[in-house]
């Protein structure tokens, strides 16, 4: 994922493993895997390579 | 954007086009869409190819022939024993690029080229296959601790009972490196001083276990 | 229990893939303790010099501990283990590298001795050997196959993705 789109994605500590923490630490249920996943690599064309690659952020 | 995104925008633009179409005029318009279809007369088209050679199987052949593994371990015999076992054919280029194209256009005139894909994983994975050194190498390393271990005393009748050969394979085993030219004494000392060096390393930064 | 968290969250969805790899911070906090829980195998970086060593050694030991405090939360699973081990930042040139490569065998060798470490736990090959592609790949936000397909870096990598899926998948 391109860092400025990756930085939105994990703003605030969402969509990323550090928010399954941040849930479990404060009894919420914030993380969404589907809105977490990002699928593939973006490539400098701007469109994905490697599909079958699945990532869930680390955190911001 | 992802390919999905550009699906979903297509689709959307292709429905308020749809609705318009009757409509629209005027000059830059008419040549902005001119360019638009013909680059999508162009994507259209590398689509297709895209499709159908992964359908084929040519897809993955030609990501493999592109691939790390293939600059590593690639070579003119494994492309020649390949076309000989699937096509049972002669490859005749002599130059590895050359030898290449030959080897898809004879996979794709006999449409081997599943087979051609799993010959070539098989062969890369061979190739990238490195035996683990067996018992002889851990047996010369223990020797190398023990030697690390050593009193100077000790030590010095152990090297004594050895021959330079021996010397030398303790040495190559244990990751040093001599010439030729490098007599016993100074391999002794190496061994000496690398062979104290690993023992001390090895039990230096242990966490003591808590049973 | 804490380490149980990420089970918990991700557990479901692991079954869909063939492989998910935990990427770990180079630490033994609770985040990392975590991913050690849920995992089936740990795969250790090893970059050739002595703090790394050290790393390693205490990292072995620690993961021998968790073995046993966590045997009681995972029944019929298999506990933390290490699995595979591999080395980065290679350099052919001298014999600074292959030293601190052969000190890592022996440290394995010895750990394996005292049960610490599994008989199962492999050093893979090829070492990844010092390559400015790869180094760049990270700035171009890019893994290394695409950035420099043709580089010593992805060539490297590939032949020790094969070693890896061989070693896992029971081949060879």
């Amino acid at each position: 994922m391109r860092p400025d789109r990756w930085r939105e994605h994990v703003a605030r500590g969402r969509s990323s493993t550090f928010q399954i923490f941040d849930d479990a630490l404060q009894g919420k249920a914030r993380f969404d895997f589907d809105e977490a996943l990002v699928k593939g690599v973006v490539t400098w064309t701007g469109f994905a390579d490697l599909p079958r690659l699945h990532l869930v952020a680390g955190g911001g | 954007m992802n390919y999905s995104d550009l699906a979903t925008r297509l689709s959307q633009l292709g429905e308020r086009l749809s609705k318009q179409a009757d409509k629209l005029e005027g000059e830059n318009l008419g040549r902005s869409a001119a360019k638009l279809a013909s680059q999508l007369v162009r994507f259209e088209e590398q689509l297709e190819s895209h499709l159908a050679s992964r359908k084929s199987g040519e897809l993955l052949l030609e990501s493999l022939l592109r691939s790390p593994a293939s600059k590593r371990h690639l070579t003119i015999g494994l492309l020649k024993r390949g076309v000989r076992e699937i096509c049972a054919k002669r490859l005749k280029s002599e130059n590895l690029p050359a030898a290449k194209r030959e080897f898809i256009e004879l996979i794709r005139a006999t449409r081997q080229q599943d087979l051609a894909v799993e010959f070539l994983k098989e062969a890369f994975a061979d190739a990238a296959h490195v035996e683990s050194g067996g018992k002889d190498k851990a047996l010369l390393q223990r020797e190398f601790v023990h030697l690390g271990q050593s009193l100077d005393e000790d030590f010095a009748v152990e090297i004594a009972a050895r021959t330079i050969a021996e010397l030398r394979r303790i040495a190559t085993v244990n990751g040093i490196r001599f010439t030729d030219k490098t007599n016993r004494q100074r391999l002794t000392t190496l061994i000496r001083r690398y062979a104290q060096r690993a023992a001390l390393n090895v039990a230096a930064a242990r966490v003591p276990s808590r049973n | 229990m804490i380490y149980q968290i990420l089970d918990s969250a991700l557990g479901t969805q692991f079954k869909q893939y063939d492989y998910v790899l935990l990427d770990c911070p180079p630490n033994l906090y609770s985040t990392t303790k975590a991913a050690i829980f849920s995992a089936d195998s740990c795969v250790v970086p090893y970059v050739p010099d002595y703090l790394s060593l050290s790393g390693f050694q205490v990292l072995a030991e620690q993961i021998a501990e968790m073995r046993e405090k966590f045997a009681a939360f995972l029944p019929g699973r298999r506990k933390p283990n290490i699995g595979a081990l591999i080395v980065s930042h290679y350099r052919q040139t001298g014999n600074v590298f292959r030293l601190a490569v052969n000190e890592l065998e022996l440290s394995m060798a010895a750990l394996r001795e005292e049960g610490v470490l599994s008989d199962h736990a492999v050093l893979l090959h090829p070492y990844i050997r010092h390559c400015v592609r790869v180094a760049e790949s990270t700035s171009e936000h890019l893994p290394v196959i695409l950035y420099a397909p043709g580089s010593i870096g992805a060539q490297d990598y590939a032949d020790l993705t094969q070693q890896f899926v061989d070693r896992f998948e029971g081949k060879k």
